[in-house]
Parts: C-alpha cells; sequence; structure tokens
C-alpha cells in the first residue's frame, strides 16, 4: 500500500511547482477578474461599490463592443480563409524535395518569427500613399497612377490589415500543414495512382480527409490568436478611421487600461471568454477534432 | 519672561537675523534654493517619465546638470503623449512607485487628482519658491498650468500655442499677389479667418500642386486639437452649462469640422493619416505654404540648431528666411498640450522631486531648456519672450517671440475636467470617421452620444460644478 502511494505521490510533487505557477498566472488572475466584474471599479468614481450583473447587463447593451466583435469577426474570417488557402498551397509545394527547399523553407518562415509590432509598424510603411513601395509597385503592374490612400479608407484599412495579417501568420499555418503532410503514407499515393486517379482526386478524396484533424488544428489554433488581434491594428489604424477598424481587444483595452474601468472592462473579456469557449465547442465539433474523427 | 534691558537687545539681535535670514533666502533664485536643498538627496535617484521622442531629449540634455549639482541622480522614462497620461495613472493605481515626478498637461490635471496622483505643492512652494520667480509667470499661464481648485500642484516646463506658419516667398511674389488678388478681391496675406486659409490653402494648391500645396495639417492623433480653437473661436461650447447636455454637434460643431474636412481637399493626398513628422518633413522640404503646429518648427525652419546631433535626422530647412508667423485664424490659437510637472503622491522622494521640477522651471534653467534647439519646450516666463538671446537667435526671432506670447495670452485652454481626454477620443474617433467620409453631423452626433454616456457614468452634476469651475478658470463665463 505505502509503495502505490508513493507511486502516486511522487508524480503529484514534480508536478505541483508547475500547477502552482500556472495557478498564479492564470487561475488566480481570472478569479480576480471574474470578482471584479461585480463591482463598479472605475478610478474616477469614489468607492468600488458591489452592483451585482449590472456590467454584465451594460455590455449586451454597449453597441460598440458588438461593433468591434463583429470587426473581429470579418478580419479572422478573411484572415483566416486565405492564410489556410495560402499555407495549404505552400505546404503541397514544399512538401517535395526541390533544390534549395530548406534556404526558401526558412525565408518562408521568417515572418512569423517578428514581433508582431514590429511588423505592423514595417507594414504603415509599406502601406504608405507618399514613400510606401506598394503603390508605386502597383502602378508599374498596371500601368496607371496608383494613390491608394491605404489607411485613410476604411475598405482598403480592412485590405491593408488582412494582407499585413496574412504575411505574418501564413507561414505558421503552412508549417502545421506541412507537417501534416509529411506524416501521410506515400503508399497510398501510390495506389491511387496505378488506380489513375488524377492528381485533383487523390487531392479530393485522400489527401483532403486524412489532413483533417491536422486542419482542423491549424484552425482552431491560428482563429482562436486571431480573435486577439491587436498589435497590427494599434500600428496601421489604431482602430481609425473612426472605430470602423477597432477590434475587440483594442476596445477592451481601452477600457481598462486608457479609461480604468475595470470592474466592466472584467466583465467584457469573461462574456468573450464565454463567447469564444462557445465558438471553440462547435468548432470541435465541426472539425471533427477528436479521437478517431 | 521678563524683558528687561538685555533680554531686549536678545530678542533684537534674533529678530534681525531672522529677518536677515529670510530677506536673503527670499533673494535666492528658486534656482539656487532648489541646488542647496536637493544637495541633502544626493545619492538618491528620482524617476521622471516624459514624453518620448524629441521631447525627452530636453530633459536629457538637463539630468546632468542636476546630478553634476546636488549629486542626485534622474532617471528619464520616455513614452509617447497618450501613454504619459495612461502609464502614470495606471502605475498609481497599482501602487507601483514607479515614478517620482509627474509630467502632465492641464487637461489631465482632474483625471490625475481624480486617481489620487497629484501631491500638493502649497507648502513646497511657500517654502522654496522665490516670489519674483513666480511673478515672472504670465498669471494665466499661473492659472492654468499650475493650478488647480486654488491648489499648486506643477510648476511649467511648456507652453504649447499652435501658430501658424506660412512662405512668405509664396506670399509676397508679386505674381502670386496678382493673381490672388484678382480672383478673391483681397490681398494675399497671412490669413485672418478660416474661409481665407480656405482659400489661400486652393489658391496655392490649384497653382503649384504636386510640387507644393497649399496647407498641410496633421490629421492623425490628436486630431481634436485643431478642432478646439475654430469651435470656440465661432463661439462653440463643449457643453451647455445649465444641463451638460454635449454642444460639439451643433451647428458650430459641424460648420467646425465640415471645414476641417474641405481643408483636407487641398493638403497633400493621404493627409488624413499625417503625423507631426509628416507635416515637418513636408514643410522643411519646401512642399508646402502653410502649417499649423507647434512652435519648435519655427525655430527648425530657420535651421536652428538643427546642426545638432539629436536633429540629425530633420530634413534639411529649404525654407530658411521665408518664414511668417501668425496666430490660428481669427486670433484664437489652441494650448495644444502644454507641459507641467509635478509630485507624484506615491513617491518616497516627492521633497527631492519637487526641488527638482522648481529647478528644471527656474527661470535660468527653464531658459536654457526653450532655447535648445532640440527640445520640444516652448517659451512660457516673461523673461523667455523678452530675452535678448533668444531674440536674436536668428533673425526674426523677436518677430516669433511676439506671435508666440500674443498667441498665449489669447490661447484656447483645452477642456480640463474629469474624463477630458475619453471626451477628446471620442471627439477624435468621429474627427477621423468624418476624415474618412463619413457624414459630418452623424459623426458628431455619435460622438454627443459618448459624451452623455461618460458624464451619465461620472455623474452630471458632478461634471457641471467641475465645468464651470474650468470654465472661470480660463476667463469664460458660464
Amino acid at each position: 500500500m505505502i509503495r502505490l502511494k508513493s507511486k502516486k505521490t511522487l508524480p503529484l510533487l514534480f508536478v505541483l511547482p508547475t500547477m502552482g505557477i500556472l495557478s498564479f498566472v492564470t487561475i488566480f488572475p481570472f478569479i480576480y477578474a471574474f470578482v471584479l466584474s461585480f463591482f463598479q471599479w472605475d478610478y474616477q468614481i469614489m468607492g468600488r461599490p458591489f452592483i451585482g450583473i449590472q456590467n454584465y447587463l451594460n455590455v449586451f447593451q454597449d453597441g460598440r463592443y458588438f461593433s468591434a466583435l463583429g470587426t473581429t469577426v470579418i478580419i479572422l474570417s478573411a484572415a483566416l480563409g486565405l492564410e489556410f488557402m495560402l499555407g495549404l498551397a505552400l505546404a503541397l509545394i514544399f512538401v517535395e524535395e526541390f533544390k534549395g527547399r530548406n534556404a526558401v523553407l526558412v525565408m518562408v518562415v521568417l515572418p512569423v518569427m517578428m514581433l508582431p509590432i514590429v511588423v505592423g509598424y514595417t507594414w504603415k510603411l509599406l502601406w504608405n500613399d507618399q514613400y510606401g513601395p506598394i503603390n508605386h509597385i502597383l502602378t508599374g503592374l498596371l500601368g496607371k497612377e496608383i494613390n491608394i490612400l491605404w489607411l485613410a479608407k476604411t475598405p482598403t484599412a480592412f485590405i491593408s490589415i488582412i494582407v499585413t495579417d496574412l504575411w505574418e501568420w501564413t507561414p505558421f499555418i503552412f508549417l502545421i500543414l506541412l507537417a501534416g503532410l509529411t506524416s501521410l503514407s506515400p503508399e497510398i499515393y501510390e495506389a491511387a495512382a496505378i488506380d489513375g486517379a488524377s492528381p485533383w482526386a487523390r487531392f479530393r478524396s485522400i489527401t483532403l480527409p486524412l489532413m483533417r484533424p491536422v486542419i482542423g488544428v491549424a484552425l482552431l489554433f491560428r482563429g482562436l490568436e486571431s480573435f486577439k488581434i491587436f498589435d497590427i491594428i494599434v500600428a496601421l489604424t489604431q482602430g481609425a478611421p473612426g472605430t470602423s477598424t477597432e477590434t475587440i481587444s483594442l476596445y477592451l483595452y481601452r477600457i481598462g487600461f486608457q479609461y480604468f474601468r475595470m470592474g466592466y472592462a472584467s466583465a467584457a473579456n469573461i462574456v468573450l471568454l464565454v463567447a469564444v469557449g462557445c465558438f471553440l465547442v462547435v468548432a470541435v465539433r465541426l472539425l471533427r477534432i477528436e479521437r478517431g474523427g | 519672561m521678563k524683558l528687561n534691558k538685555k533680554n531686549a537687545w536678545v530678542v533684537f539681535v534674533c529678530i534681525v537675523l531672522v529677518l536677515g535670514a529670510g530677506a536673503a533666502f527670499a533673494q535666492r533664485s528658486s534656482m539656487k534654493v532648489a541646488i542647496e536643498e536637493g544637495k541633502k538627496y544626493a545619492g538618491k535617484t528620482i524617476v521622471f517619465p516624459t514624453e518620448s521622442g524629441l521631447f525627452m531629449q530636453g530633459p536629457l540634455a538637463l539630468a546632468p546638470q542636476w546630478e553634476k549639482a546636488t549629486g542626485m541622480k534622474v532617471e528619464v522614462v520616455g513614452m509617447d503623449y497618450y501613454a504619459l497620461h495612461d502609464k502614470q495613472i495606471a502605475e498609481h493605481l497599482a501602487a507601483t512607485g514607479a515614478y517620482d515626478i509627474v509630467q502632465y498637461s492641464p487637461l489631465w490635471v482632474p483625471d490625475f487628482i481624480a486617481a489620487g496622483l497629484m501631491e500638493p505643492l502649497d507648502r513646497y512652494v511657500e517654502k522654496y519658491m522665490n516670489k519674483e520667480d513666480l511673478e515672472d509667470i504670465p498669471p494665466i499661464v499661473r492659472k492654468n498650468l499650475m493650478m488647480w481648485g486654488g491648489t499648486f500642484y506643477g510648476l511649467p516646463i511648456d507652453l504649447d500655442i499652435l501658430t501658424l506658419f506660412y512662405r512668405k516667398d509664396l506670399f509676397e511674389d508679386s505674381q502670386n499677389k496678382a493673381e490672388f488678388e484678382s480672383q478673391y478681391g483681397y490681398e494675399l496675406r497671412c490669413p485672418q479667418t478660416w474661409r481665407e486659409f480656405q482659400e489661400i490653402a486652393t489658391f496655392f494648391t490649384a497653382k503649384y500642386a504636386p510640387d507644393i500645396y497649399g496647407a498641410a495639417i496633421q490629421r492623425a492623433m490628436q486630431t481634436y486639437t485643431w478642432f478646439e480653437a475654430p469651435f470656440v473661436a465661432y463661439g462653440g461650447r463643449y457643453f451647455n452649462p445649465e444641463t451638460m447636455e454635449p454642444e460639439i454637434n451643433n451647428a458650430i460643431g459641424v460648420r467646425t469640422l465640415t471645414e476641417m474636412v474641405e481643408q483636407n481637399k487641398v493638403m497633400p493626398p493621404g493627409i488624413e493619416t499625417w503625423d507631426f513628422m509628416d507635416v515637418l518633413s513636408a514643410w522643411l522640404s519646401g512642399k508646402v505654404a502653410m502649417i499649423i503646429t507647434w512652435p519648435p518648427i519655427g525655430r527648425w525652419s530657420e535651421g536652428y540648431g538643427t546642426y545638432t546631433k539629436q536633429l540629425a535626422w530633420v530634413p534639411k530647412t529649404e525654407i530658411a528666411g521665408n518664414v511668417g508667423y501668425g496666430p490660428m485664424p481669427l486670433g484664437r490659437s489652441t494650448h495644444a498640450g502644454c507641459f507641467s510637472l509635478g509630485v507624484n503622491s506615491g513617491s518616497k522622494n516627492k521633497e527631492a522631486a519637487y526641488l527638482f521640477a522648481q529647478w528644471a522651471s527656474s527661470p535660468e534653467i527653464s531658459l536654457q531648456t526653450v532655447m535648445l534647439p532640440f527640445a520640444l519646450c516652448d517659451p512660457w516666463r516673461i523673461s523667455h519672450f523678452e530675452a535678448p538671446l533668444y531674440r536674436n537667435a536668428w533673425g526674426n526671432a523677436g518677430e516669433y517671440l511676439d506671435t508666440l506670447k500674443e498667441s498665449a495670452m489669447h490661447g484656447v485652454w483645452e477642456l480640463a475636467i474629469p474624463a477630458a481626454f475619453e471626451y477628446f477620443r471620442a471627439l477624435e474617433e468621429a474627427m477621423t470617421a468624418a476624415y474618412g467620409g463619413k457624414d459630418v453631423q452623424a459623426a458628431l452626433d455619435e460622438a454627443a452620444d459618448k459624451w452623455e454616456k461618460i458624464t451619465n457614468r461620472l455623474g452630471r452634476e458632478t461634471q457641471r460644478k467641475f465645468y464651470i469651475e474650468w470654465l472661470r478658470s480660463v476667463g469664460q463665463s458660464p
């Protein structure tokens, strides 16, 4: 019996420090924020009265909150879709050996290693209508003067944000998909080729079904990360023109760390957490990312 | 004690000694007093948060002087203008004790007081400040940059006043003059009204674009600053003082923002995303006929100090000797920002921090600072505007200083009530939306709605009291 107990106790002892640290940096702040969400914590207002669920009710009446959420979903959907298609295309290219593959692979992956804020400010220079090269390149390609004010108008600001995000994060999806593709057995493809299956048929009937769990993981990871898009928005537009490109993380940052309405910001964040959690449950089922799925 | 002859002499001598010491103390400048008293804190370090970029070059240049004089170290920490507001509050609310000095703009004072950030300075001013040095500060500056509700909270270091700079060569060109007058019916001159500003900008853009545009004004960050002066000059009020209903979306507000949107059409393409550096670059390169911006650009236009390593990045001026100065049209210019130094109530070195602030704002040191070519500090003492050294710094430096002084005495002070920064950010969102094509009335209605929410959240009556107090402090009747 003593031996059995020590078998269970020893692993627990090894894991305890990590659990303690994790609890301190994740669970404790969450509990603190949850408690704070029931108080009117506003540095402009004396006292910190308990107000029950009033902060939560205010969230559901906050048009700007839902507008920022909508902006985030638009950017996420567009960027994620494009990143997946481009990432998959790159993975299909890189799954085959070719001369210089490794060197090119390193260059392709470089963007994801850069800090998002650095990426944002670099691309801000590229999108600059006076000095940035993008308008000049388009002028050269199209043969007529192109002077788009990329960051000054809402539609083009969205394009700028999505393209910048695409440049930075496509390599992330590419790497996950490449890992999945290289793990597929080549015999299946050989058998299909012998049976006369075309490349498109092999891709549709073999690659995609077998890659479903990997694709699901890539989309989930990237989707959850995209929800938090912040640095690129701050660097490129600060949410302007007006608040048309303000994402939910920027709006919540402003509420919490510029206007210091911590109680309301906590409630808003928890509502978002619940919403993202629901999205996660639905997404896992749809993508069938489960054992044997 | 019985006052006999011996005792009387002792008392008399003591009174003479005390009065003499007081007189000697009173005659000692604020700078010398700060240094002498500062030596008590030799070896201590005070942390000074300030605006990053060029502005912090001033503190970085001054800190070694103070360290040498007193033995007290100064750690200068830079951050952008918005972060300077947010981070000082955040650090204080988190009780980190990160900063000793508070650098603030007047519109932040109610926020900082609400957060408990500002240490009242009356006792220090009473004890250490030379009263003549205090008299050297114009009353309007003393009221708005040093005090709130009758209490001292800070010592000024920078009096920002937006100034109109124009290209004298273009304005005095005989052909331009003739063409303009024939087209518009009045003499080409520094614009007196916003209509004239628009017409002059249109004229130059039509004639010279894309080589030269009629005007350039930053429309990115802090764009609300350029709304304030014309709005107030047209008779606008931020709120109805009886009901606290916002009035930024009334006919005057709509007129002001509509004119700004129209101005964008004759400014360089992409002006909606231009910040201070973009305007500076275009101006110094000779690509713009008029700008409205902070005073340091006037100095750099003349090449003043651009040989210093801190300004090595500034484009070489192509327009030296061709720059004229004037207030914003209608004679009302915004006090855009401005900075004072206060003491953080959470500091463990309050007196030391105060002494540094007193030294930095003393007549001798502040004249150095406002004359530093690479610092963004602008003159604010009477002695600054009259200093022979400054008035002879370049050809028409005297005209430059006279313009700044005149503008400053009739300037438009930024709204300073609790959450002023939040109100202005909401206005800024409306303005950038309008620049992006949104209907001006709709944009301002949205801003007014946000203003209502802020007012309701903080309490209408509370905000009303602060608003009326602010109106009185800037010399307006409620």
